[in-house]
């Protein structure tokens, strides 16, 4: 019998999946905040509550996600680009029956970034956004807080406009004030809040194009959640794309499955 | 010139604006610069095995007095001493003209605010260092310069030339844009004879031939050197990593070169054996890398460092701030005047792989013979933000590149430390992917 955690620490929220001889068992998710460690720590703890194991239980501990080196534990770290293809090749292989995934685009907090992969699930090359915040989640986050929306209704709101408006700031600071600007000259909140999805999705396929993207597209992380988000993305490839049951937790399982590898090896070896 | 006006730029609108600058932070700025510099060689000397002879290049790095007081000997004799930038500049014509060349260095992050004050914004940071670097004198060798060579490369360069117009002797080389031409050979070949009459007459000597001939055998022994030393790195025994080969090069744009070359043959015989004594810095099967792209100039070592502490190692480099500049040989049968004049130009000229020229095919067989010749994994190209010329050219690599399934990324940054995690994560991410593929 085997017991193993992932942990993914990112920007926003905190991830752990536990798997039980290689499948998942158990899983929990907690806002990062301040403390990096305290969270993970946590997080874990909640994690391996659920299925009445503690810490000591643990064969293996995989921490990714730029927190990753934060924490005081765990046994190694891996990168959350590598630890998402893994973890979005096991669940293709799960819930979509082993239809190939050749494409990942991830919304974060803080990054966003497209993937792309071979036949064998071997990532071939990857992109990230640059330094600021345009195009990740947390742009929509700020301009949902200034529009005093809470998120739910900010994505009603985009589904329902005809007329999204266009933004043409790629700066979260600057497309802030460019939309109190449009609210300033009445233009419709539905239209402007669908002009940013528009606009983020257009910057986010910009990127994965950069990189070669390809269907079957996997669409994860936490942006992954926003079904507007979703739409026009699709719009701009002109293909649909793949959201799983629970997008978020894709780089946190990634990391478990490879330390659930790393343990066999060492066993073996050993 | 038979009587034509000499095409020297005669600045009639000279602005008189300084950067505002008290001595106290100039002084701030060269502390954090050899602060900068030990940090570096700190980590790099947590490297296990490494040569014991690197000792000397960093010393040279760190303690300039000693060539200081050589230079300022120099000059108290009438020697001339000349800041060159860039890759093009003939070195043997400089030397035998009696001077010494000194490459100026443009890598530091605190010499960009000041510089700032008289530059635009939106250029790359390369530039905007090596104009703080000239004006604080942050290099004290700098201050040494009686003239500075600006090769007419890309449009930074140019302006820069401009800029630095106003306070010091500027020479600019200008060079063609295109080099698969003959007519472009000969208007290059026209300026390095008017280079060498402007040294002429700077130091009222004729440039003797044998002199000439004396200097370009010496640099071209400079480079079989260097090619020794790149061998090395081909093998599979890792005995020297990618920031230490950068320290040893980027030494000799200051250092003399005859004891410099002294020195790097003790390195080659030292490294020798520690590939036959398997005396390793890092693991046979780390992946291994070739650099190509923007220049990384001490001490701007903030990529360097990521890659090899993330368990890769720098093989080889296109770069003109490394491998490169010392590549090149002069070819030559005949040992005229004329020969020796048109040899160095295509020296300089015809195997440079520069991307300010409109065609990068030669850049992109040099790249491909790398990976081949040193065993590479991976290549790294790195951007300095608003390099332009480098960013158009890698679109052009990258599609080849992924045509050809060679493992290639991208990394645009600057010479602050601030963006440092997103880019250990996209190079870590990297390594990973090379190692998933083996």
């Amino acid at each position: 019998m085997s017991l193993v955690a992932g942990v993914d620490i990112g920007s926003t929220t905190a991830k752990v999946v536990i798997l039980k001889d290689g499948n998942p068992v158990s899983s929990a998710i907690t806002y990062t905040g301040a403390d990096c460690n305290a969270a993970a720590e946590s997080i874990l703890k909640e994690a391996l509550q659920k299925i009445g194991a503690d810490k000591n239980d643990l064969d293996y501990t995989v921490s990714t996600g730029y927190g990753r080196r934060a924490i005081n534990f765990g046994d190694e770290t891996i990168t959350e680009i590598s630890a998402n293809a893994k973890g979005a090749v096991f669940i293709s292989n799960d819930e979509r029956r082993g239809d190939k995934i050749r494409s990942i685009i991830d919304i974060g907090g803080q990054d966003t970034k497209a993937i792309i992969l071979d036949d064998s699930g071997r990532i071939t090359n990857f992109v990230m956004n640059d330094k600021c915040a345009a195009g990740t989640g947390r742009f929509l986050d700020v301009i949902a807080r200034s529009l005093q929306e809470p998120m739910d209704n900010f994505v009603k709101l985009a589904l329902s406009s005809d007329a999204p408006v266009t933004i043409n700031s790629t700066c979260t600071v600057f497309a802030e004030s460019e939309v109190i600007s449009l609210i300033a000259n009445k233009v419709p909140k539905k239209d402007i809040i669908a002009g940013l999805h528009k606009s983020i999705s257009r910057r986010v396929t910009e990127l994965a194009k950069t990189a070669g993207i390809k269907p079957v597209v996997f669409f994860d992380g936490g942006g992954a959640k926003n079904i507007a988000l979703k739409q026009w993305i699709e719009k701009e490839l002109g293909y649909e794309v793949y959201v799983p049951k629970q997008p978020q937790m894709v780089v946190a399982l990634g990391a478990s499955i490879f330390a659930y590898e790393k343990f066999q090896k060492k066993n073996v070896s050993q | 010139m038979d009587g034509k006006k000499e095409p020297v730029f005669e600045n009639r609108y000279p602005f008189e604006a300084k950067i505002q600058i008290n001595e106290e932070k100039i002084k701030e700025i060269k502390e954090n610069y050899n602060k900068i510099s030990k940090l570096n060689l700190e980590k790099m000397r947590e490297t296990k095995n490494r040569a014991a002879s690197m000792a000397y290049f960093e010393n040279v790095l760190l303690d300039k007095s000693e060539r200081l007081k050589e230079l300022k000997e120099f000059k108290a004799k009438g020697g001339k001493v000349i800041g060159i930038f860039c890759i093009h500049v003939p070195e043997e014509l400089i030397y035998a003209a009696g001077c010494v060349p000194i490459r100026m260095s443009c890598g530091f992050y605190d010499t960009i605010a000041p510089a700032e004050e008289i530059l635009p914004k939106n250029i790359c940071p390369l530039i905007k260092s090596s104009v703080g670097f000239n004006f604080l004198k942050i290099n004290p060798l700098f201050e040494l310069c009686d003239v500075v060579i600006i090769p007419t490369s890309c449009d930074g360069k140019k302006k820069m030339a401009d800029i630095l117009s106003n306070y010091q002797e500027v020479w600019t080389l200008e060079m063609p844009h295109d080099r698969d031409n003959e007519i472009s050979r000969e208007f290059w070949i026209k300026q390095v004879s008017l280079l060498k009459e402007r040294l002429e007459k700077l130091t009222e000597n004729k440039i003797d031939k044998k002199k000439l001939k004396e200097y370009i055998i010496q640099l071209h022994k400079r480079t079989a050197l260097v090619r020794e030393l790149f061998d090395l790195r081909a093998d599979k025994r890792i005995v020297i990593d990618g920031r230490d080969a950068y320290l040893v090069l980027q030494t000799a744009f200051f250092d003399n070169p005859a004891r410099w070359m002294e020195k790097v043959k003790l390195l080659i015989e030292e490294l020798k054996n520690n590939i036959k004594n398997n005396k390793v810095v890092a693991k046979e099967t780390s992946p291994r890398i070739i650099m190509t792209g923007s220049p990384l100039i001490w001490p701007n070592m903030k990529l360097l460092h990521t890659i090899e502490e993330s368990g890769a190692v720098v093989v080889a480099d296109d770069s003109c701030a490394c491998g490169q500049y010392f590549y090149n040989p002069v070819e030559l049968e005949e040992w005229s005047m004329k020969a020796m004049i048109e040899a160095l130009g295509d020296k300089y000229l015809l195997p440079v792989v520069c991307p300010v020229f409109v065609h990068s095919d030669d850049r992109i067989d040099r790249i491909l013979e790398l990976i081949k010749q040193y065993n590479a994994d991976g290549v790294i190209y790195h951007i300095l933000r608003l390099c332009q010329v480098f960013d158009f050219e890698y679109i052009k690599i990258s599609k080849l590149f992924e045509k050809k399934s060679i493992p290639l990324i991208k990394i645009e940054t600057e010479y602050s430390e601030e963006d440092a995690g997103q880019i250990k994560t996209r190079v870590e991410a990297f390594i990973e992917m090379l190692e998933a593929r083996r």
